[in-house]
């Protein structure tokens, strides 16, 4: 089986898959095994099935497998080896138990256990009597809660969930919070450094800087976390979009404050006590030129007041446009009316421009008006065919009642009931 | 700006734009190349009124089996004349001297046949020619007064209109004929309004009186017998 590669580029050397070639010539079959020979290296090279090695063909992949590391100690041990049950010391221990593990025999016995090198502990300070009298004292703190906080923390290395879990209150005095302990830690510890050296250099300053806590700060910080946490998922979108129209205001806050400073520079700028001397005069000049010009209309200009923007166009291009769907009830009507039903006016002059606008506007409103009018009169013709009915029907219920007995009526009348 | 524009003044240009065409003579050596007509293509004044004054040049662009079918033309006559045998559209491009940088584009359909659902302008002053020629209007607002000052010295070139297609008599014919079919239009209209408003009173007189069988029949019970 040779695959796709040799479906793609037959060799020449070989004929079908599973064909016996008739009789081979001997330099293939040489080439051939060659060729088998550096397929098995290959795979055995890269570990892939023979499938995937004739996927591939000839070519070499691009990057190579390599062996993964070592990560389990490759102990290969020709013989087998002899463990005591041995006990052992640790430095890290105080209490002098005796431990006893498995050991290789040939392993020395003095060296400290491996691990004790683990037990770190922390510098929690430790005060004298002395220090304590001389300003470690507070109210609200006797020395025996101090001494036993201070105990908590070197046992619990400053864990203070598990300290606070157990710190007892000792009841003559006030019930201490979490944050209250951390604070009287952090309290006691800058003291006693403090007292013990009065004169820091930069580094150890620095060090002394952050034995600061906070305890409102603390607690606030808590509360705001926990009321983060127990948000709904409507809240959160509500003060998603609350906080997205905030920047919208804001920005236009800005916008607004800006525009604002722009007018007023502007008007600050034309205030120029040179534009002023000159303001009214000119002002009254150009009234009095006005008023004393004859007005004469020139043909093709239009004079207006109106605000105009400058620029040019074509007059036909700003004619209104009909919707396609109007346009052939639109073109019938203008033939109606005697005109040729174009799009434009023959003569596109302002006037006649002016008036074909007029016309089409009229026009288009008529034919809304027809429509109204044609609603209106098959509305009330269906109304009308209506009440015929019911009356005609009316009549009929009357006449039929006359003609029963007034005691069928009756019963009737108190089924009904 | 270095120029000042004239606030609130619109002036108006009229111009006039189309083909003339003529079936080429029968010894024209054209015909060897298949050509049926000889046409021109122009944006003039009407009557012959001057617009040199105002456009700076004319770009006309032909179909592009022409060599250099772009034809750009800036002195007058605004035309391009050419010889063929078909009909196509050409987008001409006028440039004046005010916004230069804003041609007015004009679209017109190359004839060399008298269409038969658009009217032919049947122009005395041109018997043998077949005219297709539209009237329109360039509007400037605000120009600028140079601008200004040329068109008022030009402008009896241009105003009043006499010719024998596009003058005065023409417009105001035009004009009245509008003015008639609006007024003719408002009448309809008001006599919908009427008919509209009485149909309506009807309408609700009906609609009561249904309303007012309904209450009966809801107490009597209707004709079948049914509750």
């Amino acid at each position: 089986m040779n695959g796709v590669h040799d479906m793609l580029a037959p060799d020449p050397n070989s004929a079908g898959s599973d064909a016996q070639p008739p009789a081979p010539p001997p330099s293939s079959e040489s080439s051939n095994g060659k060729r088998r020979k550096a397929e098995r290296d290959l795979q055995q090279e890269l570990g892939v099935s023979s499938e995937v090695l004739h996927l591939m063909g000839d070519i070499p992949p691009p990057i190579l497998v390599t062996s993964r590391p070592a990560l389990k100690p490759q102990i290969r041990h020709s013989r087998a080896m002899k463990w005591e049950w041995r006990p052992f010391t640790s430095s890290a221990r105080t209490d002098g138990l005796a431990l006893r593990h498995w050991a290789n025999a040939s392993e020395n016995d003095d060296a400290d256990y491996r691990f004790s090198s683990f037990n770190k502990q922390v510098d929690v300070v430790q005060y004298t009597d002395d220090e304590y009298e001389r300003g470690l004292g507070r109210p609200d703190w006797t020395r025996e809660e101090t001494d036993q906080l201070m105990a908590l923390c070197r046992q619990f290395d400053l864990r203070f969930p598990v300290i606070y879990d157990r710190w007892e209150n000792v009841p003559s005095q006030p019930v201490k919070d979490i944050e209250d302990l951390k604070e009287r830690y952090v309290e006691v510890s800058r003291n006693v450094l403090s007292m013990r050296n009065p004169l820091p250099d930069p580094s150890q300053k620095a060090a002394l800087a952050s034995l600061q806590f906070d305890k409102f700060k603390e607690r606030e910080r808590k509360r705001h976390l926990d009321l983060l946490f127990s948000r709904t998922q409507e809240e959160v979108d509500e003060e998603a979009r609350l906080h997205a129209e905030l920047l919208q205001h804001e920005e236009r806050h800005a916008k607004l404050a800006k525009d604002r400073q722009e007018v007023i520079s502007r008007f600050y700028k034309g205030l120029d006590p040179q534009e002023f001397a000159n303001y009214n005069t000119k002002r009254r000049m150009i009234r009095e030129a006005s008023m004393n010009q004859a007005p004469t209309i020139i043909e093709g200009v239009t004079v207006t007041t109106e605000k105009l923007t400058p620029g040019l166009f074509l007059r036909s291009s700003k004619l209104s446009s009909v919707k396609p769907a109007m346009q052939a009830k639109y073109l019938a009507v203008i033939q109606e009316l005697g005109i040729r039903p174009t799009d434009r006016p023959r003569m596109g002059t302002g006037a006649v421009s002016q008036r074909f606008e007029e016309l089409k506007a009229n026009v288009l409103q008529l034919l809304e008006l027809r429509k109204m009018a044609d609603k209106i009169e098959t509305d009330l013709r269906v109304h009308s065919h209506k009440r015929d009915l019911m009356v005609a029907g009316g009549v009929a219920a009357d006449a039929k009642r006359a003609a029963e007995s007034p005691a069928v009526e009756r019963d009737r009348k108190r089924v009904r009931r | 700006m270095a120029t000042r524009r004239k606030k609130g003044i619109q002036a108006a240009l009229p111009i006039v734009y189309g083909n003339e065409t003529s079936k080429l003579p029968d010894d024209a050596p054209e015909l060897q190349l298949g050509h049926t007509h000889q046409w021109t293509v122009y944006v003039r004044g009407p009557n012959g009124a001057d617009i040199a004054h105002y456009v700076r040049k004319v770009v006309f662009r032909l179909h592009e089996s022409f060599t250099n079918a772009v034809r750009t033309i800036e002195a007058p006559p605004f035309e391009v004349t050419e010889t063929g045998w078909g009909e196509f559209e050409i987008v001409i491009a006028v440039h004046l001297h005010d916004f230069p940088e804003r041609p007015i584009k004009l679209t017109h359909m190359l004839r060399l046949f008298p269409p038969e659902d658009q009217a032919v302008i049947d122009d005395p002053s041109r018997p043998d020619l077949l005219v297709m020629e539209r009237y329109d209007e360039i509007v400037l607002n605000e120009p600028t007064e140079a601008f200004y000052d040329q068109f008022l010295q030009n402008i009896s070139k241009t105003y009043p209109m006499t010719g024998p297609v596009w003058n005065r008599g023409a417009e105001v014919t035009e004009a009245e004929m509008l003015d008639r079919a609006n007024i003719e239009v408002l009448r309809q209209m008001e006599e919908l309004r009427r008919r509209i408003m009485e149909k309506d009173q009807g309408l609700a007189r009906v609609k009561a009186e249904l309303a007012a069988g309904a209450a009966m029949q809801g107490v009597l019970g209707d004709s079948a017998g049914r509750l």
